[in-house]
């Protein structure tokens, strides 16, 4: 596929010599520069902000720079709480370890607010030379997920001795609030020492089910997730696709051979994380993944919006809670 | 919609059954109207009684039917284009008259758009409907020397192109698929050359065309939004007749004539355009001469159609027809690569190595289609005509790419020798992706005309589809040696190998019902039903279109109808490909469904004819692919692929003609609005929000002018300008974080972000082409025509795609003579087709 891409290009290529490619003035209305948020609100921990602003793309200067304008000092962030203001404290600008010439870095707020389930809040954002902008969300209410059995199983094929199947049963229940989504996701966490040093890190894999909670969006429980190849996705359905009020259900990955690991010296350790997330992270999480993997045929690919839920400006404000499910392997 | 069903059948049943009550014995005059000096029958022509105006038009076939009370009556026998004749005829049974009219001279031969027959005009129940006189189109100028039928439709009001290189039409706020072409009643499902700078229809070969942006009788179905019915000339039935053309891109040749005089007539076109057989070998040669490659690429197109007629006798014809065209895009790399060399190893002495290698890749990229239908016209009674028709079209896009990769390493002490190390490797790789659509169709058409006040025509048809819409082959063979021991993997892989078959039928009746003079209207209801093999869809479709005349010169029209398609045209938003896919619905895809109403005003006086018409339509299960979709990618079924959603669009059309004179042309405009809508649940698409279609283009004006100089020499010149058309441009970059489960949000990006689809609204498109025709009768009755033609005269870079890209300035201190390296984003625009001068020469003997 990607071998007929490039020779798409290279026919467009052809095309090119007999037509002519020239710079143009942009036509339309100059957008400003909007503020740019981004916060999930988590049950039973701290709320925090991360503060940007966009860039108007045609202008000058590397991609990077649309951070610089905004002052700590001169900004005014405040959160409402069922109606009610609540103090924020502490700002502070950290640097992102991926990105090591930025020169700096978005401004991140935290409440000492701690955010309970069915809170509804409401974040209120200015600074000089943007529009104020606003976004609310309500903090969902969870819902249990159990880990009936796991069993590992043989990878029969080049992968023999790396990988294994692992093979869940679970147990979800119904949630109270209908516009709710889930998300699971196994998680491998890993450590090792090697002379002084310690490692820790974190591998994630995709689950799939092929049961009737899933059956009209194929194997995968997202229809999105068709469209996707890489493995960004964790299984993702809404609420209103659980059939009963206590729902029975098989999934497997392809996960590092935990038993090797451990053979190796590491300490590792399978996890789920079982997250229930409200409407606008669901849209948020599914419209990123999409936009991240249709970028590599852009010209071929219908254009995707991320999804944004701040009038007077971009990002998301959602929430969520999560939890940790050891798998006991 | 039930009692809406009741009223219409009702409104049927009285037009079929309740006769105007007359004591007066009644009969029929029939039979065709034929060009005189061609022997081609002629269409929508007119036969007319002026005391009484009363009287009745030609079919498709030519065929005329008019029923008057016994006696004397003076008939007036006209075509535009042609001599009128009048016949004073004692009718006192029924009578078989065919009429011969004979061409008048050119002097009528401008841009007419509209021909004043009584179905479309002032007096005519039809609206929203032109017929184009083929003389017409050909003076239209041409790219190329090649003139075109789509290019010339673009012109009308109500009727919009895409971007350049789109040759699709867009009719009032529907796509390219939701027309319906039809070549001698067949459906075409791709009519594009050379990214739409060619159609597929030869102008030499066509005598009639019929385009229904509205008001749609009920003899028409499966689309929404338009129809194009072309009809092939059957052929000249007393002299044979031919000519060729040859022009800067293609030449063709056109033969007609008898078989058996007078009953046994063909017509054949051949065009093919021979750009690579002239660029291919000049390329291979500078390819083998620069870089030692081997590469030779062309492109090329055809169209072949024939047409054979057989008159068994007045009341049986038999028509066959065929048309097969394709377009083929080639490219062949041969890379080859030789390196030997000495290696001194450490104890002094010389090892001799050899590395060679062998690539070959070939491009293949196809897609044409087929068309075959016999047809067979019985008369059975003077008042009853029917058409039966048998069909096969097919169209198919295949893309090939193959690769063949050799690799010889060889190392040792002695030239050529392997003694010390040996390896090889070959890797043949294929690729190839198809898609097809095909169908077999049966029809039958009847056509009662009891008398002047009702032109009833019912019929059926059932069709027999069959939809590929994405295979996927993937072969892949590797191997490796090194003289010991020899590995081969072998791999090949079908995606999409489906056949999806479905059945579609269709039961119509309708009524041209003239209740008095002043108010006239058409009646009709279709039934469709589509069988796929999960779900049965069925169909209501009533058609309503009524005419008021408030004057002979002035007349008020509305319409109203509702369409059913079966079948969706996949399209990305940004280009317009022959890869668009044709699907059918699904028993999670549904039909689409458009209503539509239209009223307007027409005008006439003297020379110049006037309309104004507004519309508004609805559109229904409208299909577009989602957010991140493409056709590339993904082994996905096309089904995930696309979401359902709703559109509409309304505008209103202004279109002022002059008919006769030296100088003749029109002046067309449209305001128009387009828009979608996607908010169904799992069908949601730019988050619910309404968003313009990408080809909702707000002003269009066309101008077409044609002055004939003196019978030697004709100008024609065409002026069209648009609104641009929509797409989605990331205006702003945000930092968007990844969302991990685990961590949150985490490292983010830098993200371009599209507010919404369609954001952005393209440059405005222009363009003027100028043509000019010298023509000389040559001896023994022939022609030539030496055309020279200016597309784009004035150069204008109207745009066919917009991106945004990085430019790099480079800029020195005069201080101390550094050069500082910036980068800077900017936005381009991709133009196709620049100021294009053509000439050509058309021979016709």
């Amino acid at each position: 596929m990607k071998r007929l891409s490039r020779l798409f290009i290279l026919l467009f290529t052809v095309v090119g010599l007999a037509s002519c490619s020239k710079e143009i003035k942009f036509n339309g209305d100059e957008s400003e520069s909007k503020l740019v948020i981004y916060s999930v609100a988590r049950a039973g921990e701290p709320l925090q902000v991360e503060v940007s602003h966009s860039a108007f793309f045609l202008k000058s200067g590397p991609i990077e720079n649309y951070i610089g304008a905004l002052k700590p000092d001169e900004g005014s962030v405040k959160l409402f709480v069922n109606g009610s203001m609540v103090p924020y404290v502490l700002v502070r600008r950290e640097p992102q370890p991926d990105i090591t010439d930025l020169p700096d870095a978005p401004l991140f707020y935290e409440s000492t607010y701690v955010p309970a389930e069915g809170d509804r809040l409401r974040l209120v954002i200015s600074f000089p030379g943007f529009d104020e902008a606003s976004a609310e969300t309500q903090v969902p209410y969870c819902t249990e997920l159990t880990v009936n059995s796991v069993t590992p199983r043989a990878v029969n094929d080049e992968y023999t001795g790396l990988y294994h199947y692992y093979d869940l049963t679970l147990t979800i229940n119904r949630g109270s609030d209908p516009s709710c989504y889930y998300g699971i996701r196994p998680y491998l966490h890993f450590e090792y020492t090697y002379a002084e040093f310690t490692a820790s890190e974190y591998y994630s894999w995709n689950l799939e089910s092929d049961d009737f909670l899933f059956q009209g969006n194929g194997s995968m429980t997202d229809q999105l997730s068709q469209l996707l190849s890489n493995d960004d996705v964790s299984m993702l359905f809404a609420n209103t696709k659980i059939p009963s009020s206590s729902y029975t259900f098989r999934g497997s990955f392809m996960g590092y051979d935990i038993d090797l690991m451990r053979a190796e010296g590491a300490t590792a350790n399978y996890f789920l994380v079982f997250t229930t997330m409200n409407r606008d992270l669901y849209y948020y999480r599914t419209s990123h993944a999409t936009a991240s993997n249709s970028s590599s045929f852009s010209i071929f690919s219908e254009a995707t919006s991320i999804y944004s839920n701040v009038k007077g400006g971009y990002g998301c404000f959602c929430a969520a809670s999560s939890k940790k499910i050891a798998l006991g392997l | 919609m039930k009692n809406l069903f009741r009223v219409v059948l009702t409104g049927l049943l009285l037009a079929l059954f309740v006769q105007p009550a007359s004591a007066q014995r009644r009969v029929t005059v029939s039979g065709y109207m034929i060009d005189a000096s061609s022997g081609e029958p002629l269409l929508s022509a007119a036969v007319l009684e002026p005391a009484t105006r009363q009287g009745a038009v030609t079919n498709s076939f030519g065929y005329y039917s008019l029923t008057l009370p016994a006696g004397e009556h003076t008939l007036a026998y006209s075509y535009m284009g042609y001599n009128t004749v009048e016949m004073t005829l004692k009718l006192e049974r029924d009578t078989v008259l065919d009429v011969r009219l004979t061409p008048v001279p050119t002097e009528l031969t401008g841009a007419v758009v509209t021909a004043t027959h009584s179905e479309i005009g002032v007096r005519g129940t039809q609206m929203s409907a032109i017929e184009v006189p083929v003389a017409q189109i050909k003076n239209i100028p041409a790219i190329g020397g090649e003139v075109d039928l789509l290019k010339a439709l673009q012109l009308l009001p109500g009727v919009q192109s895409g971007t350049e290189g789109s040759a699709g039409l867009y009719i009032r706020g529907g796509g390219p698929d939701e027309n319906l072409l039809l070549l001698d009643g067949v459906p075409l499902y791709n009519v594009n050359h050379m990214m739409g700078f060619f159609s597929v229809f030869d102008a030499d070969a066509i005598k009639n065309v019929t385009l229904y942006k509205g008001s749609f009788p009920a003899r028409f179905g499966s689309r929404l939004s338009g129809v194009v019915d072309v009809r092939l000339k059957d052929g000249n039935d007393q002299e044979f007749h031919w000519g060729f053309s040859v022009g800067l891109l293609a030449a063709k040749i056109n033969m007609e004539g008898p078989i058996v005089k007078g009953k046994t007539t063909f017509n054949l076109s051949l065009r093919r355009t021979y750009y690579d057989v002239f660029t291919a070998p000049v390329l291979a040669l500078i390819s083998a001469r620069q870089t030692g490659m081997g590469t030779t690429a062309g492109y090329y197109f055809y169209d072949l159609s024939g047409k054979l007629t057989h008159k068994f006798s007045n009341h049986d014809k038999l028509y066959v027809s065929l048309y097969s065209g394709d377009d083929d895009v080639y490219a062949r790399i041969r890379e080859s690569d030789d390196n030997s060399y000495m290696q001194k190893k450490d104890d002094g002495t010389y090892t001799h190595s050899t590395d060679r290698s062998l690539t070959r890749m070939n491009l293949g990229w196809k897609w044409g289609n087929v068309v075959t239908a016999a047809r067979w016209n019985h008369i059975f009674s003077p008042q009853l005509f029917m058409n039966t028709t048998v069909n096969y079209t097919r169209y198919r896009h295949r893309l090939t790419i193959g690769m063949e990769e050799q690799r010889e390493e060889m190392e040792g002490t002695k030239p050529g020798t392997s003694d010390l190390y040996y390896a090889a490797d070959t890797l043949n790789a294929d690729l190839g992706y198809n898609s097809l659509i095909s169908d077999i169709s049966v029809g039958a058409d009847f056509e009662y005309k009891p008398s002047p006040e009702h032109d009833i025509r019912f019929g059926a048809d059932y069709i027999f589809h069959t939809f590929k819409p994405s295979v996927t082959t993937i072969s892949m063979k590797a191997g490796y040696t090194d003289g010991v021991e020899t590995l081969s993997q072998k791999q090949d892989t079908t995606f999409g190998d489906t056949n999806l078959l479905t059945r579609e039928a269709a039961l119509y009746a309708e009524d041209n019902w003239s209740l008095t003079d002043w108010f006239k209207f058409n009646l009709g209801l279709r039934w469709s039903h589509y069988h796929t093999s999960a779900k049965n869809y069925n169909s209501i479709e009533p058609r309503l279109s009524l005419r008021l005349l408030v004057s002979n010169d002035l007349s008020f029209k509305a319409s109203y109808s509702e369409m059913s398609q079966y079948l969706h045209l996949l399209s990305n938003s940004n280009l317009s490909l022959p890869t668009d896919l044709w699907v059918p619905v699904t028993d999670r895809i549904a039909p689409m469904r458009s209503r539509q109403g239209a009223a307007g005003l027409f005008y006439t006086r003297g020379q110049f004819d006037f309309s104004i018409e507004g519309y508004y339509k609805t559109m229904d299960n409208v299909v577009e692919y989602r957010d991140g979709a493409s056709f590339l990618g993904s082994t996905a079924g096309w089904e995930d692929k696309v979401a359902m959603g709703y559109g509409w669009s309304y505008g209103v059309e202004f279109l002022v003609q002059k008919k006769s004179g030296n100088t003749t042309g029109w002046l067309g405009y449209t305001w128009a609005k387009t828009m979608r809508r996607f908010d169904r649940e799992g069908n949601v698409i730019n988050f619910g929000e309404p968003f313009p279609a990408k080809y909702d283009r707000r002003h269009d004006l066309s101008l077409v002018v044609n002055h004939k100089i003196n019978q030697k020499i004709d100008l024609s010149g065409t002026f069209v300008f648009g609104s641009g058309v929509c797409g989605s441009l990331a205006m702003q970059n945000v930092l968007a974080p990844y969302y991990d489960e685990n961590e949150g949000f985490t490292y983010p990006s830098g993200t371009p972000y599209f507010e919404r689809r369609n954001n952005y609204r393209m440059p405005p498109y222009h363009r003027l082409d100028l043509g000019i025709n010298f023509h000389k009768q040559l001896r023994k009755g022939g022609e030539r025509i030496f055309n020279i033609s200016i597309y784009n005269t004035y150069n204008h870079q109207n745009p066919f795609l917009v991106y945004d890209s990085y430019k790099t300035e480079y800029r020195s201190d005069p201080t101390d003579g550094s050069v500082s390296v910036t980068s800077r984003k900017v936005l381009k625009q991709l133009s196709i087709f620049p100021i294009m001068p053509s000439f050509s020469w058309s021979y016709k003997f």
